[in-house]
């Protein structure tokens, strides 16, 4: 007979752990934060130059949550482009976010179906990276995972979203000059850094790299799939050989 | 001008089938589990995808086709030097940038 989940002895000691993991998950992303700022700034403005409302951006950023695929999404309807098309094509953008799914997915192992439902919507770049660079280093269970992931994922979500809405209503008065293009490109060289151990995942990141810069001419984005596919078959292979 | 019904359409269609491919394997391994192979194979997925992403950025710069830029090649093996040493993300962020604006007013006049 299913009966009621006891309240744990050590409770009070749970709720402290889940508290303080609920400030690392947020902390752990706090370095990323300024990229995002200026990113979320920027795409916001650039809604705004396409003709988009407020709210329309607002919708679009909480709805697909998926800062490449939106900017691409909104350059291609001033451009009339047709809407199967819009779609696919962004689709193939987020369809990283499938990997990220698949890699995470072993880590938790044990929650479930309702908390699935929640986590799904904040996996992107900077929640998978932190978490994932964060189960590998320790020992914990699905729970401290998930309060972990969540506020990860959820504040850099946040942050995106707000930034972008202030990027729509500040529009053309954010100054464009500084590299700033340069600091998204940074902040996935931070993330990568606690993956790149032993040779090879030296090797497959190397093949991924060059795959990318070769084939990034192939249509959809389907060129980061391919050269990811090529950079995991690389690693594999060293690593079954060695 | 942007097509309002379109707009829609492809806000409401792309959200829904970018949740879709975020909860796909959440989902699938509610009740099934990797194999070991398969888990192997996951390992390699951070550091393929976040290299390949940016790649292409940092040797392409935003609006050029083929023009390679040499400041932001050497700007960013900067940052991952720094990244392997310190292991610190500002660090990262901040020598990359630095690094960038160097090369580029030291190579600007060439």
């Amino acid at each position: 007979m299913p009966s009621c989940p006891k309240t744990p002895d050590n409770f009070d000691a749970m709720i402290v752990n889940q508290t303080a993991t609920l400030r690392a998950g947020t902390f752990a992303t706090l370095p990323y934060q300024p990229a995002i700022i200026i990113f979320g700034l920027v795409s916001g403005a650039v809604m705004a130059e396409a003709g988009l409302t407020l709210f329309e951006t607002l919708a679009m950023t909480v709805i697909v949550l998926g800062g490449a695929s939106q900017l691409a999404a909104v350059q291609m309807l001033t451009e009339q482009t047709s809407v199967a098309v819009i779609v696919a094509t962004c689709i193939c953008i987020n369809l990283r976010f499938g990997m990220y799914s698949a890699a995470l997915a072993p880590w938790f192992s044990g929650m479930p179906a309702r908390t699935r439902l929640f986590a799904a919507y904040v996996v992107h770049d900077q929640s998978f990276g932190v978490a994932l660079a964060r189960f590998q280093s320790r020992e914990e269970d699905w729970r401290a995972r998930m309060v972990f992931f969540l506020a990860a994922g959820g504040i850099t979500a946040l942050v995106w979203q707000l930034t972008t809405g202030i990027g729509h209503a500040l529009g053309a008065r954010i100054p464009d000059a500084l590299p700033l293009d340069f600091a998204m490109p940074m902040i996935f060289i931070a993330m990568v850094v606690p993956f790149l151990k032993g040779r090879p995942k030296w090797l497959a990141a190397i093949v991924a790299s060059g795959a990318a810069l070769a084939l990034r001419d192939l249509p959809l984005d389907l060129g980061l799939l391919a050269a990811t596919g090529l950079g995991i078959a690389a690693g594999y292979w060293a690593e079954a050989r060695a | 001008m942007i097509d309002r019904p379109a707009f829609w359409i492809v806000t409401i269609a792309l959200g829904a089938a970018t949740y879709a491919i975020r909860l796909s394997f959440l989902a699938w391994s509610q009740s099934r589990t990797f194999s070991p192979r398969v888990k192997r194979l996951l390992d390699f997925v951070p550091v393929t995808v976040l290299p390949a992403l940016i790649a292409p950025v940092i040797v392409f710069p935003a609006g050029s086709v083929d023009a390679v830029d040499p400041a932001r090649i050497l700007a960013a093996l900067v940052a991952l030097g720094v990244g392997l040493w310190t292991k610190n993300v500002i660090a990262v962020i901040l020598s990359g940038i630095g690094a960038l604006m160097l090369a580029n007013s030291v190579l600007m006049p060439l």
